[in-house]
């Protein structure tokens, strides 16, 4: 088969080059602004993690607990390499372009990726949560002060430039706080729908593979969860657990997990009993393939696609329903620091002290606002009658 | 439609029934004896005894059970753990704050909502849409207790604050004091009493504003989300391309043949938000101080109030239930094409 090169990939590759030097530019020199900024954005974090945190990098890295090594900074120093890599590789990518034959060019992972860097919102969504990822994982080099520490200055400060989102009533640093609880928030939400995704998918598979009593089963059990709604549902299961005594982040993590699989469960039940009568699934039944081989191989595969959509933006809404449960002192236990936490904490001081209260919100609305448009781009980039 | 509805309720006691029973083993398989909070170790023998007796302590778990199950069907509740009341009276008289509260929201929030996607419809693609857009998007990502905290402290404290001092100082005309809305609470404690049957509506009314905003925004932005796509669904139809072939007026193609379809799918969304708003409610009465079924179900966990608990999971399942009915039978209302079968 002959190579065609399709001219798409090479959008005026000279001005691209600037890219090399500053990612971003290249991007912005041919008119994709989203692209462009994001990958400015990107940047500037890494950029502010190397000015904050190279100068007291051998104090981060040997002050863990008993005087070793800080795992936390060790793999921030990493991700920081990691990050830088994957920037500049990105501009690389866009200054010398891949040569494609037509087969790779038409693949639906091609045609995929086209849609969705082309989707300017869902960039906007994924570049949202890029760099709040890179803040999240480079918060040690970042925070200027210990987040758990108290009295690293005085208590109510405003915003300023030597406490930059100001301080909370014990002293801490609520920029500190912010960022490392980030680390939290932003792992609560991707483990926890990730318990989610896999319960919800193995359940609805099942139902819909085996059928008949077996789905009657287990999607009454489904309807029977999403009876309740979901916050309701958390504060009975945690109220029971935790004022017992049982506080901890697993069990948390874990319960979202168990509260949030009945919508991937559905999902997946439909999309599987679709494909269950096509032509590939009746031939692999006809060649004699085990129910586990059709269901992890063929069924499952082919039902991801809405799935993911569907997780992307159930990390937003678990995201938010952990900061409702931490908001009303069943989330996370103190002292360590979510969003929801920090709200919690500005109720008190609300009126001397707004900013305790107003800046993990937005940071939240932030967050979740990025997984929504990132998720929104995944649908329609996903979606076969959109593109 | 009677039997129909009927035939709804009826295959959804199973599944009432079902959310009691998860509830009802939650609370008992979860560490620590439900016994435990009766007693502190100088409870006297014959006082515990009679709290057993009362509570059917002692019985095994299916027993009580069985005998929670035979009370909920002639809705008796029990007595509360916490504060001794009977729970029907409890919850008889957080229900009513509750609905007070999310109908205004409900009735409120759907037409904004509505109006909000029938604009962005119409402008597809144009900056209104795309601001539009991203301000709902905004709201709908956003924790309904923060969008509160944020009310009371703009809106309550900082606005409220400023008008009273400059209605004080004379600035500006007595009448705009009632614009400094109150920060929680559902009526005037104080002076409630004492006040004319308007100016107790008005009490009534100021008080109800903040919370309704703080619930309402997000379900108008989600509902703004839905019927722009769904509007824009119907614009595409043929049928739509007829009416503007046949020379219409833009305003009747829209108003009358494009919004009566794109509105089917928001109906429904009303009678399935119902429990959402409720649930939504929980934080939001909690931050706004507002006597409803969210602060009982709260309470309730806190205190670790067994009877009471399972009264507000029953009520919520049932709210549940008709708020799924209200979905199909309204849904068959506007739609001639759906039939009750």
């Amino acid at each position: 088969m002959t190579a065609i090169v399709k001219k798409e990939r090479f959008i005026a590759p000279p001005v691209t080059k600037l890219g090399l030097v500053f990612p971003g530019i290249g991007h912005l020199a041919v008119g994709e602004w989203v692209n462009g900024l994001g990958l400015m954005a990107l940047v500037g974090t890494v950029s502010w993690a190397i000015i904050a945190g190279l100068p007291r990098i051998s104090d981060i890295w040997f002050s863990g607990p008993g005087g070793g090594i800080a795992l936390h900074s060790v793999v921030a120093t990493f991700s920081l390499v990691a990050v830088t890599a994957a920037i500049w590789r990105a501009a690389y990518r866009r200054a010398f372009p891949r040569v494609m034959d037509d087969e790779e060019w038409n693949s639906n992972r091609q045609i995929f990726l086209r849609t969705l860097t082309r989707h300017r919102t869902g960039m906007m969504g994924f570049y949202g949560v890029c760099v709040l990822l890179t803040f999240t994982i480079l918060a040690p080099l970042i925070a200027p002060f210990d987040p758990l520490a108290i009295d690293v200055g005085p208590q109510l400060e405003p915003p300023g430039w030597g406490y930059l989102l100001g301080t909370d009533d014990y002293g801490r640093d609520v920029f500190s706080r912010l960022l490392f609880g980030a680390r939290i928030s932003m792992s609560i939400g991707f483990v926890s729908v990730a318990i989610a995704a896999t319960m919800g998918t193995s359940i609805g598979a099942t139902a819909a593979f085996f059928g008949g009593s077996v789905d009657r089963a287990l999607m009454w059990f489904t309807d029977l969860l999403l009876a309740l709604p979901r916050l309701v549902l958390l504060l009975a299961i945690v109220g029971m657990i935790q004022l017992k005594g049982a506080k901890s982040i697993f069990l948390i993590v874990a319960i979202l997990g168990f509260t949030g699989w009945m919508g991937v469960a559905r999902i997946v039940r439909s999309q599987v009993l679709s494909l269950k009568q096509q032509e590939f699934i009746q031939a692999a039944q006809a060649l004699g393939f085990s129910s586990q081989r059709i269901v992890f191989k063929h069924l499952i595969p082919n039902a991801m696609a809405p799935v993911i959509v569907y997780c992307s933006l159930a990390i937003g809404a678990t995201m938010i329903a952990e900061a409702g449960l931490s908001f009303l002192g069943l989330g996370v236990p103190p002292p360590i620091a979510t969003w929801g936490v920090m709200v919690n904490d500005g109720r008190g001081p609300l009126r001397a002290a707004p900013w305790i209260a107003t800046m993990p919100g937005l940071a939240i609305v932030a967050a979740v606002m990025s997984f929504n448009l990132f998720g929104d781009g995944l649908r329609d980039a996903l979606d076969p009658k959109l593109r | 439609m009677i039997k129909y509805a009927i035939r709804k309720l009826i295959l959804a006691i199973p599944l009432v029934l079902g959310v009691v029973t998860l509830i009802f083993f939650l609370v008992e398989l979860s560490p620590g004896s439900v016994a435990d909070k009766y007693f502190t170790p100088d409870t006297s023998p014959e006082v515990r005894e009679m709290i057993v007796a009362k509570y059917r302590l002692d019985d095994p778990a299916y027993v009580r059970y069985l005998f929670m199950m035979r009370n909920l069907v002639f809705l008796d509740f029990g007595v509360s753990m916490a504060t001794e009341q009977p729970v029907f009276d409890l919850v008889v008289q957080a229900l009513p704050n509750t609905i007070i509260l999310s109908l205004v929201t409900l009735l409120v929030a759907f037409p904004t909502g509505v109006v909000l996607g029938i604009i962005q419809g119409v402008t597809h693609g144009s900056p209104t849409d795309t601001s539009i857009s991203v301000s709902s998007l905004a709201f709908y990502s956003m924790p309904g207790f923060w969008f509160a905290l944020m009310l009371q402290l703009f809106v309550s404290y900082q606005f409220g604050g400023w008008l009273l001092e400059q209605v004080a100082a004379g600035n500006i005309p007595q009448f705009f004091e009632m614009f400094a809305l109150p920060t929680s609470g559902m009526y005037n404690v104080v002076e409630y009493d004492y006040m004319g049957p308007w100016d107790q509506f008005k009490d009534r009314v100021s008080h109800l504003i903040l919370p309704g905003c703080a619930m309402g925004v997000a379900s108008a932005a989600g509902t703004a989300r839905y019927m722009r796509s769904s509007l824009l669904e119907v614009i595409r139809q043929d049928y739509i391309r007829t009416a503007r072939a046949k020379g219409l007026r833009e305003r009747v193609v829209i108003l009358k043949h494009a919004l009566r379809n794109a509105l089917l799918p928001i109906v429904t969304l009303v009678g399935l938000s119902l429990p959402y708003l409720f649930s939504g409610g929980v934080l939001t009465e909690m931050v706004f101080a507002w006597p409803g079924m969210g602060r009982l179900i709260i309470t309730a966990i806190y205190t670790q109030d067994t009877p009471l608990i399972i009264a507000c999971f029953f009520i919520f399942a049932l709210l549940v239930v008709i708020g799924n009915l209200i979905a199909d039978l309204s849904y068959a209302l506007v739609d001639p094409r759906v039939k009750f079968d």
